[in-house]
């Protein structure tokens, strides 16, 4: 038998069934963990006359399920359709056209890196969207289950890009540990804080009747109120916990990415870019150029004094599976993002450039908002009866952000067309910038509320594959100006925006 | 470019059909207002609540009836070339414009209200994220049918 020719009804790795058991077992755990503590709470006999036992059937009749799902699955290559069947009681057929899919990825996560197999995941677009993926199969088998997938893709691509050969997979650039460290530390903190913060909270909330009678929040105000001396006296343990949560939020930024870009490799390839990396789970995404729909770069003060930035690529998709569409590169230098930039857009003559500012009263609307914010925070306070100078000291704290973050905006907000491509810059401590190519759009929006009627200005929204471009507070001329030429190009264009 | 002159209004039946299910809303605010009234009439809730509930419905219905014009009006399409416009909003004025070549597939469809006044909902899909795309209500069964036929051929001969 051919091992790579696909054209007979074929099972997954018989690895595969290790897959399913633990996919199962993990299913099982994630919907029953709360029942977990009632264990602990009955008696030793109770719990090896019934629990163990239950346990086991219940492992064996994971493991039953496994293998039938496993027998059931197969998939196979017929007249370019991709074809799997699988279910154990409801039998589903699925039918792939090779025009219609977009992407071939592999994945590993910690079990398939054990036992050495691939999960190959098959994105596709259309009208009805599909996502297929085969959870254990060997890497040569997924590498020529791959090639096999692309064929017809690739041979186009070889025809148009014959005058310009391209060695195939060339890497651009890997990231080392250190570099990873730095990425992690100038990354933006305060998520991994509220990260923290959410944790906490949400297991409150699930242990709250547990708690209740213990910890409660009139008791801390109260807690507070009693002790305001001894707390405010201890400036020094106030540095310390400051200290030591900006240190864990720094763990958890670390531990974040290096789970996601862990040994992060870019290499270039014909059509569009390779991307693996990943700690425990290890992914390998092919981005194809002509998928790309925009791009954003993104850094912020202290990732720019290390000359490094994180760029998200965002490629056509179904909407089902958009998140994953999203791929984020991290730690990357000034010289290889231009590289990049080069890859995604190819250079043309720069004869129509121009810049538009958001109105004078985008600003206002960023004060307006703020306002409000810190006037529902002062309700807020004086109803829960912190001290005045508490509150005093927070309003101050918060006028004096939003006093720097709000003109901060505002100059970072900028819209700029480049020959026939859009850069939108945003941000407020970060600095964001999209770049978008005009025949990428889908449609356009102009949004103009009563309020901003009266102040003859507009906001444009840029409908992509892959989601939506704002364009807030135009004047409302830039922004008709701004609309005519990109629908004109959208319009007119004869690229393929897929 | 998008000028308000080059718009066309919806059909004229088509305001009428807004008033036909604005009242069936009304309708049912108000039979659900006298049923709540009718089981708690007992119990010891103070006639101002009623009255409070009561011409908060009131307002809602009136209201309700009177936006449909506005609404109706604030409603135009436009065909281009190459592309379709189309206009709404009171409060906040949304005009899209789609290019036809960005477009996948066309749906018209007609409700049983619809049928009656022989109006159609054309239903314009693009790539783009679900539920943002185009959806003209209150054209006649023809035009819609002409507008889907013009698309459909302007993307064959592409």
């Amino acid at each position: 038998m051919n091992r790579t020719d696909f054209s007979e009804l074929e099972r997954q790795n018989p690895k595969g069934i290790v897959i399913n058991y633990s996919l199962l077992v993990y299913k099982v755990l994630k919907s029953f963990w709360v029942l977990i503590p009632i264990f602990f709470t009955k008696s030793k006999e109770l719990i090896i006359d019934y629990v163990v036992p239950g346990l086991i059937v219940l492992g064996i009749v994971l493991l039953i399920i496994s293998i039938l799902q496993f027998l059931f699955f197969k998939f196979k290559i017929e007249n370019g359709h991709f074809i799997l069947n699988q279910g154990v009681f409801f039998k589903k057929k699925t039918s792939i056209p090779f025009d219609r899919i977009q992407n071939v990825n592999f994945k590993q996560n910690i079990i398939h890196q054990i036992i050495n197999i691939t999960q190959v995941e098959i994105q596709t677009a259309g009208a009805k969207d599909v996502e297929v993926s085969i959870k254990a199969i060997s890497r040569e088998k997924a590498e020529a289950l791959k090639a096999r997938l692309q064929e017809s893709d690739h041979q186009v691509v070889k025809d148009e890009n014959q005058e310009i050969p391209v060695p195939k997979s060339k890497v651009l650039f890997k990231l080392s540990f250190l570099e990873l460290l730095k990425v992690s530390v100038s990354e933006n903190h305060i998520k991994s804080f509220l990260a923290i913060f959410a944790i906490i909270s949400s297991l409150y909330w699930q242990f709250k009747d547990y708690f209740e009678g213990y910890v409660s929040f009139p008791k801390l105000v109260r807690f507070y109120h009693e002790n305001e001396m001894v707390i405010r006296g201890s400036i020094k343990l106030m540095f310390l916990m400051s200290v030591l949560v900006i240190l864990i939020s720094i763990l958890i930024s670390f531990v974040k990415v290096v789970l996601k870009h862990f040994d992060q490799k870019v290499s270039v390839l014909n059509d569009g870019i390779q991307l693996s990396q990943g700690l425990f789970t290890k992914r390998d995404d092919v981005l194809k150029i002509k998928k790309i729909q925009y791009i954003v770069v993104v850094t912020n003060p202290l990732k720019r004094q290390l000359g490094i930035q994180s760029v998200k690529v965002n490629q056509a998709g179904s909407a089902r599976t958009k998140a994953k569409k999203r791929i984020e590169i991290v730690g990357v230098k000034n010289e290889v993002l231009k590289t990049l930039r080069s890859l995604f857009f190819k250079e043309e003559n720069q004869a129509k450039s121009a810049t538009y500012k958001p109105a004078p009263y985008y600003l206002f609307k960023l004060f307006l908002f703020s306002f409000y914010g810190i006037l529902i925070v002062n309700v807020v306070m004086f109803f829960a009866a912190f001290t005045f100078k508490f509150q005093l000291f927070v309003t101050v704290g918060l006028i004096c952000y939003t006093l720097v973050i709000n003109i901060l905006k505002y100059k970072k907000a900028y819209f700029h067309i480049e020959d026939k491509r859009l850069i939108v810059g945003a941000g407020g401590i970060a600095t964001i910038t999209t770049v978008m190519e005009f025949y990428k759009t889908q449609n356009i929006k102009l949004v103009q509320s009563f309020i901003q009627k009266r102040r003859g200005v507009a906001s444009v929204h840029l409908q992509t594959a892959s989601g939506t471009i704002k364009m807030p507070n135009l004047h409302k001329e830039e922004a008709q100006e701004l609309m005519t030429l990109i629908l004109e190009e959208a319009c007119n264009s004869n690229k393929d925006w897929i | 470019m998008f000028t308000s002159t080059e718009f066309n209004p919806l059909e004229k039946k088509y305001y009428r059909l807004m008033l036909i299910r604005r009242a069936l809303f009304s309708l049912v605010l108000i039979v659900a207002f006298c049923v709540f009234f009718l089981t708690n009439r007992d119990k010891e809730v103070s006639g101002v609540v009623f009255l409070g509930i009561g011409l908060g419905v009131l307002l809602i219905v009136i209201g309700n009836l009177l936006l449909a014009k506005v609404f109706f009006k604030r409603k135009m399409y436009s065909l281009h070339d190459t592309n379709l416009a189309y206009k709404k909003g009171w409060l906040v004025s949304h005009l899209t414009v789609v290019p036809f070549s960005r477009i996948q597939h066309i749906e018209i469809d007609e409700g049983p209200l619809e049928r009656f006044f022989n109006l159609a909902t054309l239903s314009i899909y693009t790539a783009g994220d679900s539920g943002k795309d185009l959806k003209i209500s209150g054209l006649t069964k023809e035009k819609s049918q002409e507008i889907k036929e013009l698309i459909t051929a302007y993307i064959k001969d592409e």
